[in-house]
């Protein structure tokens, strides 16, 4: 959608007299656009006036159904999209990162045991939440995904000292040997993770030092080792 | 079409909110958006402070648009339980409580109305304008405005407005239909109402004084 034909088409918005399919378009183009924002903003409180002309009573029995039902009722977390500036894909990475991060905190605090029944649904909300945002990030990250020498593909989504990377078709290894991941720095290079050697598929979270400049993989031992022992299967550099 | 043929609005405008949030000009935080920051921290006492503020603005809107009482209702009831769902990710610094459940409203009523019709308009598209046109709901709604004090300024500014913008904007806000039903409505070519839809709100941005 063009800016001039976006621009006309606010009023309508404001009012929402767009069909479906105009009003997803609209949308999109509205995140990306700081002026339409703030017209947007300013006819939508208009139409709030406009709404306020008209208020009627309703019956006593829909409060008491209303706050039944909110009893009830699982409140939403918070958005995670709402840390994401406009149109940037980095950015984006960030907040797919950002709430994987804060899922994995949340659900590692361990205060399963003293939460109230609402807090309970907001738990098992924010845990289907990790499971979209993961499931998100790796298809995110399979886009740029590089191909390791012997088989199977690495992929690595890397913002402000967090990566999340995503291994997947990986060839089954003998049974005393790992994939295992590495963060490379001009100092050498660090474990950061161990991946078993017939699980095929798996992504992690990483939190990297400011100066990793690239993940790497190898073929190790079983349990691991303390520095690579064999050649680099797959590399993928770090923003820097 | 059932939607125009409700004319007890006219008796409904007792239950007025004394305060009126929208109309506040920018003193900060209203009472409604702290109880709704509250109401997002799972405080249930807070929300009811939210439901008693705007439950009149709320089922006098989607009344206004579904028309059907019982279904004025139910979306009503849909609208607070979604916005108790939705309370953490209310944001003043992005417009207030009032607005934000405005919207969220006005959203709900027009889906409402509108999949509740497209099953018999489908039928009656094809058929001359009789049911549709001639109706702009506008007269309707400036008696009621003229009822309140507060909305004096808007009845002006709706005055203010032609015949076009007027009657556009009612029929697209107030009723539900789409611009380009209310093209439809109105013989009017389809750009130009789209136009008149924005310069109409712009011109009542600029009379009413709003801020965003």
């Amino acid at each position: 959608m063009t800016s001039p034909e976006a621009h006309t088409l606010i009023g309508a918005y404001a009012l929402d007299a767009l069909d479906d399919a105009e009003r997803a378009r609209l949308e999109s183009h509205l995140a990306a656009c700081p002026e339409c924002a703030t017209e947007l903003r300013e006819l939508r409180a208009v139409a709030t006036t406009m709404g306020g002309a008209v208020p009627r009573t309703p019956p006593a029995s829909l409060r008491a159904a209303v706050l039944r039902e909110i009893e009830t009722t699982p409140q939403l977390p918070p958005r995670l999209a709402d840390r994401r500036s406009r149109g940037q894909r980095r950015a984006t990475f960030a907040a797919i990162a950002s709430g994987v991060a804060a899922v994995v905190a949340f659900v590692a605090l361990g205060v399963v045991g003293t939460l109230t029944i609402n807090q309970r649904h907001q738990l098992a909300d924010v845990r289907a939440q990790a499971a979209d945002l993961e499931a998100v990030a790796s298809e995110v990250a399979a886009r740029s995904a590089q191909p390791m020498a012997g088989g199977g593909r690495l992929a690595v989504v890397a913002v402000a000292g967090r990566a999340f990377v995503d291994i997947r078709d990986l060839p089954d290894l003998p049974a005393n040997r790992v994939y295992q991941l590495w963060a490379a720095s001009a100092k050498g290079v660090e474990s950061a993770g161990i991946v078993g050697g017939n699980v095929g598929r798996a992504h992690r979270l990483l939190a990297l030092g400011k100066e990793a400049t690239a993940v790497k993989v190898t073929v190790e031992p079983a349990g691991g080792s303390k520095q690579p022992t064999s050649a680099v299967i797959g590399s993928a550099p770090l923003p820097g | 079409m059932q939607r125009r043929t409700d004319d007890d609005d006219g008796r409904a405008l007792r239950a007025v909110a004394d305060h009126d949030p929208t109309l506040d000009a920018g003193n900060g935080t209203s009472s409604v958006d702290s109880a709704l920051l509250r109401a997002g921290r799972g405080d249930t006492r807070a929300f009811a402070v939210v439901y008693d503020q705007l439950a009149a603005r709320v089922y006098g809107l989607v009344r206004r648009v579904v028309r059907d009482p019982a279904q004025a209702e139910e979306v009503t009831q849909e609208v607070f339980v979604e916005v108790w769902r939705q309370a953490n990710r209310f944001d003043p610094a992005r417009g207030n409580a009032t607005g934000w459940i405005c919207t969220l409203a006005h959203r709900r009523a027009v889906d409402r109305v509108r999949s509740a019709q497209a099953a018999t308009d489908r039928e009656r598209r094809a058929g001359p304008m009789d049911a549709r046109g001639g109706e702009t709901g506008y007269d309707e709604v400036v008696e009621q405005v003229e009822l309140r004090m507060e909305y004096e300024r808007l009845r002006r500014c709706l005055h203010g407005l032609t015949d076009l913008q007027r009657e556009s904007i009612s029929l697209a806000y107030y009723s539900g239909y789409t611009y380009r039903e209310v093209a439809e409505m109105l013989s009017t070519p389809v750009p130009t109402v789209k136009t008149r839809m924005r310069d109409g709100l712009i011109r009542l941005r600029d009379c009413l004084g709003v801020t965003a």
